[in-house]
């Protein structure tokens, strides 16, 4: 465990990666090192990055080897398509209190009565987090161009058209 | 700024949407503070702490990601009859995955393994009225509840 933990502290890695040292020491070493895969101690920064990443995703254990940067590109391209997309349609049906703000990351579709959609950028898991006020919380992973979420293989952009299509009774596309 | 507090937090416990008649600053501090069941959960939170993982009877969820910010592990102790007679938890991350976990141990102590598993993150998250961001705190706590049945079941399986 000292290994681990002096070799987490002297890594390169950002401070969000720091923090670990609080939380290994309430969770069992066992558990993180079969959630993991193998944490050696001989790995380098970015390495060690990916095998920690891979915990428990849900039930399924999910790693993903994207590069940040390839990461930033697709994400921020998403979130820029649907926010004017999204700003248009809202523009164009004059939904009562509408409002779409895209700021660092997390855009956030106001539809006033109708609730709050709110989807941000996850960078450690290489993600998009969804938040519908109809379905709830979603995680998407990056697959063969396309935001899926593991459990059932639910596509991003479909999913937020066929909400925000239902709850504004009129047809939205996106792509 | 000050004199608003008492109007921002008559605001967040009386209503989840601005009321237009309040200041906006009044406003935009009612809609940002947490619900006050989320505070008792943070300030009082109940059944913190773990059990042994070798127990036979310990079942243990570990869900979440450090680097995500977010750690939980529940632990729930069963008797023969598989029902849930105790439970731990142990969360790592924000005010809302804090009461989100707290409110599992709860909902949990009592129930059957089949009930528990009908345990919704959305109940979670209406109990807490969380803000949409942090609905994925309450479905992280869904999470645990059912990798900790999962555990012990795996468990039992071994032992039969």
């Amino acid at each position: 465990m000292a290994a681990v933990l002096s070799c987490v502290l002297r890594s390169r890695a950002p401070t969000s990666y720091r923090l670990l040292p609080a939380c290994l020491q309430f969770m069992n070493e066992n558990a993180l090192l079969s959630a993991g895969r193998q944490a050696s101690t001989t790995l380098p920064t970015n390495r060690w990055r990916v095998e920690l990443r891979s915990f428990s995703e849900g039930l399924r254990i999910v790693t993903s080897t994207m590069g940040e940067a390839d990461y930033h590109h697709v994400a921020d391209e998403t979130l820029d398509m649907v926010a004017e997309k999204l700003e248009a349609f809202i523009e164009d049906r004059e939904v009562p209190d509408g409002d779409v703000e895209y700021s660092q990351g997390v855009l956030t579709v106001k539809l006033g009565k109708y609730g709050t959609f709110v989807i941000n950028k996850q960078t450690p898991n290489r993600q998009l987090w969804l938040s519908s006020p109809v379905s709830g919380p979603f995680r998407f992973d990056y697959l063969d161009g396309r935001w899926m979420y593991n459990r059932d293989g639910r596509d991003l952009v479909q999913h937020l058209e066929q909400e925000i299509g239902s709850l504004l009774r009129s047809e939205l596309q996106l792509e | 700024m000050q004199r608003l507090l008492p109007f921002a937090a008559a605001a967040a416990f009386t209503s989840k949407v601005a009321d237009p008649s309040l200041p906006l600053i009044a406003q935009q501090l009612g809609q940002r503070l947490y619900h006050k069941n989320v505070v008792e959960h943070y300030e009082r939170p109940r059944n913190v702490g773990s059990f042994d993982k070798s127990d036979p009877d310990v079942g243990t969820g570990l869900v979440g990601a450090p680097a995500c910010g977010d750690v939980m592990k529940l632990q729930i102790k069963v008797d023969d009859q598989g029902n849930i007679v105790d439970a731990r938890f142990k969360t790592f991350g924000c005010g809302s995955a804090i009461a989100s976990s707290s409110v599992a141990t709860e909902w949990v102590k009592g129930k059957s393994l089949d009930e528990v598993l009908q345990i919704k993150n959305s109940d979670i998250a209406k109990h807490l009225s969380l803000p949409p961001v942090k609905l994925h705190c309450s479905m992280l706590a869904e999470d645990a509840i059912k990798a900790a049945v999962k555990d012990i079941q795996a468990k039992r399986a071994a032992k039969a």
